[in-house]
């Protein structure tokens, strides 16, 4: 009986029903779409190694962003290939440099450079050009969600890296880099010439292992016989590029800020309402501790509502944030929602309501059951 | 019908037949078993002739008072109450004479200074807030000036609350609750929110709400203040049709003189004593 009078006092007021709907709806999308555009942000961190298709990154020891890398000695990848369980090793180039462009300006640009004859450290897909783009002369791809701050190269287009001409012969999609400067890939050997790079030098190895080979065991064999690299999972190094921008910028800070205050919002929203509402009500309220309600029942009551309320604005807040994230996640701006974030705001929202009936319960508490004699 | 004015305290207790008094009980361990009636040794108290076994309500030396501007004002000073099963007792006097505050303290929903209160042989004056709650939702109806309706539940939800809070299903309950406003006119009604009824028909809906657990006294504050008097002697015709079927006492606080003729006494109180 007790949800059913809260549901129908509920109900029956519908103007502040919306207004404490609205709150949750609010901090939900707000939670949710901050948290989608960090991770989808953050994701950008790692996007090389993740896509790399590598069980084990080795580079020059102390490594921390997959987009600083530190050259190391190229030839030490003989020593990798020669340990049990290394299917393949193949090294990685990543240079600064800088592109021109059609108005006589340049565009700073990181150069990625891999072997052709793998598919390790291929981040990209071809999904503009030849698939072989990389075999014909001069050949870089780009990405097409670069194509403003490149000034829209076409397929065939002659352009200029560190001097050098360039030919974009492809194009890929959704390869971004978390810095401001576009990805371009080119081929291994090209990517040393364009950067005037001492070509005997490597920036990663990349390291697939036999199946069932453990990757860190050869991640330790790999440090044993290399004392300046540092090899670990890709998983490892993807969590390090990741955690390189979180604690050096105030990105994480910002974002967590901006949801906390989302949270903060949408708490003071459905405190106020439900508040409003037993203000309203307060004589009903006197009358059902006259007649006989126990303070436990009135906390079931005051709790059952923020319960309702929490309940019905989550479900609308997630189908709200399902169709911001359609509509308006582009891999620039991408909104990467995991699951675990959906659920984790479920109830992190869920408690908050909770706790916001605290406040119209502090003001039920001091109704005396006495005033509804009193008029 | 029965219209003795209570010239003293004392005639409020004609009734009274037997030297009884209940004596309280420790109840410091907070169970609801408060006391023992017992007969009184030394009537010692002439003016004082104790209670009666079909007490209901009783209420002895009943004092209270509030600060005021930083002065205490008595606004129940040793008042004596007793009601049977059964009867229908009016408090009368005038505005701030005590009466509102004493049905307080009889329903529970206030504590007096001192003095004893036992309903239905347990003493009840000293309990705990908690235990004062169970002592109204098992013992006691209330009808108040205002209906006090719960505006988003329907007629038949209203009446049904308290029934619910005593453990009974919504279903049952609703069933019942249904056949009681049947009995006060509004089947018709069941379904209607208290918005979209007269203030008579609200009223009946509440009579109907204090008094659908058969509960031992009813205690109405001011039912007919708010009605018109062809209204207001409906609801005391069917208070008095209602409280007669389940015997339970009742206690009418009321201002209106044209419904006293429904009393079977009444009491006239000011400043804070009976007359």
């Amino acid at each position: 009986m007790l949800w059913y009078i809260a549901f129908r006092t509920l109900l029956f007021d519908r103007g502040k029903l919306l207004a404490g709907l609205i709150g949750v709806i609010f901090s939900v999308v707000l939670v949710n779409i901050q948290g989608g555009l960090f991770f989808g942000l953050i994701t950008k961190a790692s996007l090389l190694v993740d896509r790399s298709h590598a069980d084990i990154w080795v580079g020059h020891r102390g490594m921390h962003n997959v987009d600083f890398p530190h050259p190391m000695p190229a030839r030490w990848i003989n020593r990798i290939r020669s340990i049990p369980g290394v299917q393949e090793a193949e090294p990685l180039r990543i240079y600064f440099s800088e592109m021109s462009l059609p108005d006589g300006n340049f565009e700073g640009v990181t150069v990625v450079g891999v072997r052709e004859e793998t598919e390790l450290g291929r981040a990209y897909e071809i999904v503009e050009g030849p698939a072989d783009a990389l075999d014909y002369a001069d050949g870089v791809i780009v990405d097409k969600c670069d194509d403003g701050k490149l000034f829209n190269p076409r397929i065939g287009e002659i352009r200029e890296i560190g001097g050098r001409r360039v030919r974009v012969s492809g194009k890929s999609q959704g390869v971004l880099s978390f810095l401001v400067t576009p990805y371009v890939f080119t081929t291994y050997d090209r990517a040393a010439e364009l950067t005037r790079s001492d070509v005997s030098m490597s920036s990663y190895f990349l390291v697939k292992v036999d199946p069932g080979v453990d990757a860190e065991k050869v991640c330790g064999e790999i440090r044993r016989r290399l004392d300046d690299v540092t090899a670990v999972p890709s998983k490892v190094y993807a969590a390090t590029s990741i955690n390189f921008w979180l604690t050096r910028t105030g990105i994480g800070l910002s974002f967590g800020a901006a949801t906390f205050l989302g949270l903060l919002v949408g708490l003071v929203m459905v405190a106020q309402t439900l508040y409003a509402m037993v203000l309203d009500r307060i004589s009903e309220f006197a009358t059902l501790k006259a007649i006989g309600a126990s303070e436990r029942e009135i906390i079931i009551l005051l709790s059952a509502q923020s319960a309702l309320v929490a309940s019905v604005g989550i479900a609308i807040g997630i189908g709200v944030t399902m169709i911001i994230r359609e509509v308006f996640s582009t891999p620039r701006a991408a909104i990467d929602i995991p699951l675990g974030l959906y659920l984790a705001s479920a109830l992190l929202v869920f408690v908050i309501c909770l706790s916001a009936s605290a406040l119209p319960y502090l003001r039920v508490r001091r109704v005396d059951p006495h005033s509804v004699l009193q008029g | 019908m029965n219209n003795d004015h209570c010239p003293h305290k004392l005639a409020n207790l004609a009734h009274l037949t037997l030297p009884q008094v209940y004596r309280s009980t420790d109840d410091s361990d907070g169970s609801l078993d408060f006391g023992s009636v017992e007969h009184r040794a030394d009537n010692s108290s002439s003016t004082r002739p104790a209670t009666v076994p079909s007490s209901i309500l009783a209420a002895t030396n009943i004092r209270k008072s509030y600060f005021i501007g930083g002065e205490r004002r008595w606004v129940l000073d040793g008042v004596d109450f007793f009601a049977a099963a059964g009867e229908c007792v009016f408090l009368s006097g005038p505005s701030g004479s005590g009466k509102s505050t004493l049905l307080s303290i009889l329903g529970c929903l206030l504590e007096s200074d001192s003095g004893e209160l036992i309903i239905s042989n347990r003493r009840v004056d000293q309990l705990a807030v908690a235990q004062r709650t169970l002592i109204r939702r098992e013992y006691i109806g209330f009808v108040f000036q205002r209906f006090q309706l719960i505006r988003g539940l329907s007629a038949e939800d209203n009446v049904s609350v308290p029934l619910t809070l005593q453990g009974m299903s919504l279903a049952e309950a609703r069933d019942r609750s249904g056949q009681l406003l049947e009995r006060v006119g509004l089947g018709s009604h069941r379904k209607h929110m208290p918005t979209s009824m007269s203030p008579g028909q609200c009223q009946r809906v509440a009579l109907a709400r204090a008094v659908i657990t058969s509960p031992k006294i009813v205690l109405a504050d001011e039912p007919t203040a708010a009605l018109d008097s062809k209204s207001g002697a409906e609801v005391m015709e069917l208070l008095k049709e209602l409280v007669s079927a389940s015997g339970s006492a009742t206690v009418v606080v009321t201002h209106d003189p044209r419904i006293h003729k429904y009393a079977d006494r009444i009491c006239e109180i000011e400043n804070g004593r009976f007359q």
